[in-house]
């Protein structure tokens, strides 16, 4: 189950990986939103990083503001090198997934009772939901399937 | 993992949230209501599938995992990935519909039992295969609104996850 769950971090065995969903795309067409779309690919991988790295602070005991409105978890990702940008979203799903495999990290409880395992699994669907929307905007960009063919056979 | 402990008590509760949304992510009443069949049809330029076509897609594969559970029996994936994108309308959308919830109520009887660890599917366990399809369903949720976005039917009168 822990593998599992560390995988969904990446992808997951059901969906496209993440770093096959942004292989081949160069930063001028990461930072396009599509006309009557709201976010770019660059606009998504920024926001699924904000809240990756929020749950990490929380796992390292930082306890992080809760942002007030959805707003605040949309960083300007015009703001941040789209390589920066991808090496972060990458070293942070590994930091998750090394959580997730970590024995004694996942049996622990909160004063709540509540395990890690719930915060993990759901921030790894929040990933992979948006992951879905990168897809659709680089299908609206013209920029898919990406080099080595994208999740069909 | 085992019946008593924690985290599969824990698990057991998240999974039909993690099949329903609402909490990381928009959920999948407000990511379908007020979409009308003919709107629900509606593929935009540029994109391989409608609302509906996502739908029909996600009901798919909802019904081969529920197939694998309930017969215990490891089943074959399909030849081309064009197998699971069935062609549908706008005729077909309210019982998309329908169907999709009557396959959520299938997977709440399987998300609380006990044997959550057992295997079910080539080397993945009932949990695992379960959860999976949970972020299968959730990633084509992701699409179902964009594809809204685009036809100028997002947000629902309910209102979408923003605050």
């Amino acid at each position: 189950m822990q593998d599992a769950l560390a995988g969904l971090f990446h992808g997951g065995s059901a969906n496209v990986s993440w770093e096959e969903a942004l292989r081949g795309l160069e930063a001028d067409l990461a930072y396009r939103a599509p006309p009557g779309l709201p976010h770019s690919v660059a606009d998504l991988v920024a926001h699924v990083q904000f809240w990756q790295a929020y749950l990490l602070a929380v796992f390292r005991g930082e306890d992080p503001a809760w942002v007030v409105r959805a707003t605040d978890s949309w960083p300007d990702s015009a703001q941040a090198d789209w390589e920066a940008l991808k090496a972060a979203l990458f070293r942070d799903q590994d930091a998750l997934a090394a959580y997730a495999q970590d024995e004694a990290f996942m049996q622990r409880v909160d004063p709540g009772e509540r395990t890690r395992l719930a915060p993990l699994t759901s921030f790894a669907g929040h990933g992979l939901y948006h992951l879905g929307q990168v897809v659709t905007v680089r299908q609206l960009l013209g920029a898919w399937p990406p080099p080595g063919g994208g999740d069909t056979w | 993992m085992t019946s008593s402990t924690p985290s599969q008590l824990a698990f057991a509760r998240l999974l039909p949230r993690l099949y329903r949304g609402g909490q990381a992510y928009v959920g999948v009443e407000a990511s379908l209501s007020d979409l009308t069949a003919a709107q629900a049809e509606v593929r935009p330029d540029g994109l391989p599938h409608s609302v509906a076509g996502l739908l029909a897609h996600v009901n798919w594969w909802l019904v081969w995992m529920l197939e694998v559970i309930e017969t215990g029996q490891a089943a074959p994936y399909p030849a081309h990935a064009a197998d699971t994108w069935p062609e549908v309308g706008a005729a077909d959308w309210e019982r998309l519909k329908q169907e999709f919830y009557m396959l959520l109520a299938r997977v709440d009887t399987h998300t609380s039992r006990p044997d959550l660890q057992s295997p079910v599917n080539h080397d993945e366990t009932l949990g695992e295969l379960l959860a999976d399809f949970a972020l299968h369903t959730a990633h084509h949720f992701g699409q179902i609104i964009t594809v809204r976005q685009l036809i100028h039917a997002w947000p629902p009168a309910s209102g979408g996850d923003t605050w």
